[in-house]
């Protein structure tokens, strides 16, 4: 059983929306200030629709025989003071609990830096909540780092 | 309908009374007694001069040579029969998050148990720590003091983190009774269960409801005793558990040891309710919320033929044995003693630490309490098992130093015993030192030192 990585598809949306979702509500998990949208499947389904003719957002999904197990999305950023010019920022990165642990996530960011280096990116970057440690040691397993902070709090 | 509602009701209000009367009784004789466990020395003393050989300046040359060579301590002073009972309080029997003062009376209780049934100097430790690195730390600070740690009453995931964490770097053996005592017990009960209903362990399918610390410990401790993971299927608050639960996520980060068990359970992956997991399955275990309603009896219809049914919540299980039996069960199981088949964890800890301090084990792993579950399966089964007697009674005292001599042989297997004797030998010496025990709490009663409660 061959898992496939590839770009994601109309067709996909409704899979697709639900793995983003269960993402933006584990982020909701480490802090309030990633508290949910109302209506929050509609914007994400809007968001992944639109990616598909969007030149600067990309997403690749794993198929495992037609159903969607994992999710990637990618923005595409340009640096204006900086060099390298283009930056790919990971925003998504989601796979199935039961798809864990068997190089897929690995394999999904894999696949979009091949697909956007050919678009000319230099460096890559990923977002995620400071609090998911999960994430950190993932990302830093993958030889990346923290370059820069984002602080927040609500405004009174 | 009438005659079932009825029933229910005469049990109901039976049980409502009985435990009314023990709260009163107990209050009443905490009063009187101040406490259940105290000291007392075991070196004869009859003069002052004595106190020179036990206490300075004698002493000291004791303490030189234990000094130089750490494991003496199991050899001269009493570290190798002593526990600490460590709690934090923060989840006593099913009051909750009660903390470590109101703790003790529990702990006093079971230091009580600890004596009586395993002879071990077993010592309260409440404390007023409750971050779980924190108490990582004092426990592993009070190390030199005991030859074993008995975690108790302290809150689902921090126990399991704390478990696993002491256990692996401490050099004496840990223990968290809520996990380990009630799943060793529920084993051996099924075990004996399996064989009067003609199944075996790896076939079976079992259905586990309520998914704390204690049903979680037990699912792991059924896989080392030959359960396949894949015929278990856990429910818990929010219906049956499967990989793709939305709350999987969250259990990753908050729960990791239920969400392992959420990818490795339930293969045919169910999804629903307790229902939903209950059609065709041979054997539910319920360590959930107190009944009598909790589980309904239509739900037991719903199981195999021949079905086994733990209802396991105290102090009212979650179905009353005779409603599970009309709606379909075989053998019935609970936490009372007032009902056939009782579940507890006395009949596991006190033989557990008995063999474990006597083969001055380093740790108790799976094995050796599988080993200990099989053991007081075949005590009952000498005696002959039937769907009313499936595992020892409290008072069948005899089976203690059988659990001790099955864990202490199991770590001498395991290598992981600092003493190494023969079955046999470890037989011996538990029942000697149980036996011994208990002729002293029953002379000092006899003598009027321990005060009779009509007095």
């Amino acid at each position: 059983m061959e898992i496939r990585i590839r770009d994601l598809e109309e067709n996909d949306l409704k899979e697709a929306t639900e793995l983003v979702v269960r993402l933006k509500k584990f982020n909701s998990e480490h802090d309030p200030l990633f508290a949910l949208a109302e209506n929050l499947e509609n914007i994400v389904m809007n968001y992944l629709k639109e990616s598909i003719t969007l030149d600067t957002r990309d997403v690749l999904v794993a198929d495992d025989e037609g159903k969607i197990v994992g999710i990637i999305l990618a923005e595409i950023v340009d640096r204006l003071f900086y060099e390298p010019a283009k930056e790919v920022r990971i925003t998504e990165l989601y796979v199935l609990p039961a798809y864990r642990k068997k190089g897929l996530g690995k394999k999904l960011l894999d696949e979009m830096v091949k697909k956007e280096r050919n678009k000319g990116c230099g460096i890559l970057t990923v977002e995620f909540p400071t609090e998911n440690l999960l994430a950190h040691k993932f990302y830093t397993s993958q030889g990346m780092r923290s370059i820069i902070s984002v602080y927040g709090k609500t405004m009174k | 309908m009438i005659i079932i509602l009825a029933i229910m009701e005469t049990e109901g209000s039976e049980s409502g009374e009985k435990g009314a009367i023990f709260s009163r009784l107990a209050t009443e004789y905490a009063k009187k007694y101040q406490g259940k466990i105290q000291t007392l020395p075991k070196v004869p003393v009859k003069s002052l001069n004595d106190f020179s050989i036990w206490y300075t300046p004698g002493v000291a040359a004791v303490s030189l040579e234990i000094a130089k060579n750490e494991d003496l301590s199991f050899e001269m002073t009493w570290r190798w029969n002593s526990v600490g009972i460590v709690t934090d309080g923060t989840r006593v029997l099913g009051l909750g998050n009660i903390g470590p003062y109101g703790a003790m009376p529990v702990m006093e209780g079971k230091g009580l148990i600890f004596k009586y049934l395993g002879g071990v100097d077993a010592v309260p430790i409440p404390i007023n720590v409750h971050d779980k690195d924190e108490i990582v730390k004092v426990v592993k600070a009070i190390e030199p003091a005991f030859g074993g740690i008995n975690l108790e009453d302290i809150e689902s995931p921090k126990c399991f983190y704390l478990l696993e964490k002491l256990s692996s770097e401490m050099n004496i053996p840990v223990w968290h009774d809520d996990q380990l005592g009630t799943a060793g017990a529920t084993l051996s009960g099924i075990l004996n269960a399996l064989k009067l209903t003609g199944r075996t362990p790896e076939k079976t399918k079992v259905v586990f409801f309520g998914s704390g610390a204690a049903n979680i410990a037990t699912v792991k401790l059924f896989k080392a005793a030959g359960f396949d993971l894949k015929n278990i299927i856990m429910v818990d608050s929010k219906g049956v558990l499967h990989a793709e639960r939305e709350d999987m996520d969250s259990l990753m980060k908050n729960n990791p040891w239920k969400y392992e068990l959420g990818l490795q359970t339930n293969s045919a992956n169910i999804k629903g309710t307790v229902v939903d997991a209950l059609e065709g399955a041979d054997v539910l275990i319920a360590a959930s919320v107190p009944g009598p309603n909790t589980i309904k009896g239509e739900w037991i219809r719903k199981m195999a033929k021949r079905a086994i049914v733990f209802a396991l919540a105290n102090p009212v299980p979650e179905i009353w044995p005779e409603e599970a039996k009309r709606n379909g069960a075989e053998i019935v199981a609970t936490g009372r003693s007032d009902f056939p088949n009782q579940i507890n964890n006395s009949m596991v800890f006190p033989g557990v630490f008995r063999g474990a301090l006597d083969s001055r084990t380093r740790k108790i792993n799976e094995k050796m309490i599988v080993h200990a579950s099989l053991e007081l399966a075949k005590f009952a089964e000498e005696n002959g098992i039937n769907e009313n007697y499936i595992i020892p009674k409290m008072t069948e005292w005899e089976v203690f130093p059988r659990v001790a001599a099955a864990i202490a042989s199991k770590a001498v297997e395991e290598g992981l015993a600092r003493k190494k004797q023969t079955k046999e030998e470890f037989y011996i010496r538990a029942k000697e030192i149980i036996g011994k025990n208990r002729e002293i709490i029953e002379k000092l009663m006899n003598l009027g030192y321990i005060e009779d409660i009509r007095r």
